[in-house]
This record gives structure tokens, sequence and C-alpha cells, in this order.
């Protein structure tokens, strides 16, 4: 069962949090902003599968990852997700508490490094 | 001989290594596994069970060296589930509360599946067998198998093999009777989990979220946008 056919249509509409900004303004990615500003278009069309998106697990279920190249991800969440599979208790964000939840927002929290 | 591993192979091997050593002090309710030698012997063991049957879970490259074998791959993993704070060492070698959390979620997501139960049995196997001995049983042990160096067809004891002998080495997948299989998701997590860079970032970007410290809106991209030339 494919998500993108069953739930809101595109766009999402884009949150970004200050770590989020904070790792984009730093030496390590403002080279790649452009290239981090097409993925996260990407991902705002087809959350659930551009850039190699994945659902990540254990402490961090609830979150996907998606690539802006191989060591690259960017780490987000999908209101209308979380809402689905009731896992706000994990992310425990504050749109995790509304009462009339904005399901098309998609939360980018930050864009990161795998450990090689 | 293939000795460099892939990105896929050395989380593979960490993710493994980790949940060995969970496994054994669970099974010996001590709260570490041992000192480097043993430490090092149990991975030995575990990775050489799967490797003589062509289970392709573990990929460390094995040598005997002067106190049995070693492997560099086993030395770079403990630095890099050390730095993540997965594991913890001081006489002894321990898994952290937290590395047990990721181990136990390892077992029940990834070993448990139905293809990957006889990975998790060698490793169940290995701490069951050994995870009470003392090192020098261990070594006396290990110094009396009789094995196969790498390339060679006649087996001979440990004991007897000259230093740099190699013992085991990556499997291709093709060459494997059974290759352990990860998620994309999990894979994702462990390389994830394996830097603590990472860690720390994903958690103060989920208190931005939760205390309302964010940004909506394509404006965030304004200050990135390059000058027209």
């Amino acid at each position: 069962m494919r998500y993108g056919t069953l739930l809101s249509p595109p766009p999402y509409n884009a949150v970004y949090t200050a770590e989020f900004l904070q790792r984009l303004e730093s030496r390590e990615f403002r080279a790649m902003a452009t290239v981090i500003r097409e993925k996260c278009t990407l991902i705002l069309a087809h959350p659930y599968e551009a850039c190699r998106s994945e659902r990540l697990k254990h402490e961090w279920s609830g979150k996907r990852s998606g690539h802006v190249d191989r060591a690259v991800p960017l780490i987000y969440t999908i209101c209308e997700e979380c809402r689905k599979l009731g896992d706000q208790e994990l992310n425990n964000l504050d749109c995790c508490l509304a009462e009339s939840p904005e399901l098309t927002r998609l939360t980018f929290l930050t864009i990161t490094r795998h450990y090689r | 001989m293939r000795e460099e591993r892939t990105e896929e192979e050395q989380l593979a091997d960490e993710a493994l290594i980790l949940a060995l050593y969970h496994l054994v002090q669970n099974r010996t309710g001590e709260g570490a596994v041992g000192d480097r030698l043993k430490a090092m012997k149990l991975v030995f063991l575990a990775n050489y069970a799967m490797f003589s049957e062509r289970m392709k879970g573990f990929n460390c490259t094995f040598y005997r060296w002067e106190y049995g074998p070693m492997s560099n791959d086993v030395y770079a993993a403990w630095d890099q589930l050390k730095r993540a704070g997965l594991l913890d060492e001081e006489e002894c070698i321990s898994v952290t509360a937290r590395g047990a959390g990721l181990a136990s979620a390892f077992i029940g997501d990834v070993l448990e599946r139905e293809e990957n139960r006889p990975f998790l049995r060698f490793l169940d196997d290995t701490a069951r067998q050994w995870g009470r001995k003392s090192r020098s049983t261990i070594l006396t042990s290990i110094y009396n198998m009789e094995v196969a160096p790498l390339g060679e067809f006649r087996a001979s004891r440990i004991r007897d093999m000259p230093l740099t002998a190699h013992l085991t080495e990556a499997l291709d997948s093709g060459d494997a009777n059974a290759t352990l299989h990860i998620e994309p998701g999990w894979m994702e997590t462990l390389a994830l989990a394996l830097n603590p860079e990472s860690t720390r970032s994903i958690e103060r970007g989920a208190d931005d979220a939760r205390a309302g410290r964010v940004v909506r809106g394509d404006a965030v991209w304004d200050a990135f946008e390059s000058p027209a030339v």
C-alpha cells in the first residue's frame, strides 16, 4: 500500500526547525544549500518516496530520513503519517497535541551526516 | 581475498557485535562482557561459526596473531560503538543502557525475523556456550581449534599456524548460503545512531519543534539565493 495514493495530495507545507536552519548556515552545509533546497522541494511533493525516504526505527520511530546525497540525510516528520500511525507520543512535537492538526505539515528537523 | 568492507557490511558488523555483547551480558547476568581479549575472542567464535557455514552475517577479517585470532575490524567497531555511547570500556568492555536499548530493538526487529533467525542462533549459541567462561579457557579452546586458513585445504590447529594466517574474510552475497537481511530503514537508523553528532542534532531538532522554535515556508531560502552574475 502506497501512502501517497491514499493520503493528502501534495504539496505539503514546510516547517523548518531552528536546528535545521543553524545546520544549513553552517560551514559544513552552506555550500550545499541549493541542492538541499531542491531535495526539500522533492520531499514536499512526494514525502513517502522521494530521496530514498525511509522510516527510522527504535528511538527515532515516527521520523523519516531522505537523502541529499549518500552520506547526508534530511530528518523530517509528516504530520498525517504521525497521526495515522499513532506516533504522536514518540515524536511529541508541538503539533502532536493539536486538536485539529494541519495534516499537510512536514517538519524538517535537521540535516545531518552518516558516521563515515 | 577481500579485506575491505562496504559501509553496509561495517554497519552490520557493528550491530552484530553490539547484539552479541548484549546477549552475553543477559546470559551471564553480569554488567560487562569481559576484557579486550575475551571480547575479541567472543566475536571470533560467532564470526567463525557463521563463516564456516558460509553464512554472511559478520564480515570481519580475522587472522592469527600473538594471542590467537584478532581483527582490526573489531577494534574499529569498538572505537565507533564507544564514540556513539553504545559501549563503555574501563577495565572491561560493557554495553551501555543506550546500547542495550538499541541492541534489544535490533534483535527484536531484525534478528528475530524468520530469515535472520539462523544468525541470531549463532550469536545466542556463542553467548550461551562461552559467555561465562574465563578468557584463558576460551583462549585454550580456540588455540586447539582445527581450522583451514584461507587459501588452504588442510586444517591445522590455530596454535600451530604462522602469524598473519587469515581465518575469515567478508563473503560476497553470491558465495554465501544465506545473507543477513537488514531493511533500509534499520540501515539508516544504524548509520545515524553510530554518529554521536547526528544523534544530538536530531534531538535538538525535535526539541526545537516541541518548543515551537520553527519557521514556516520558503522564506528561509532567501538568504541562500545566489546573487545574479
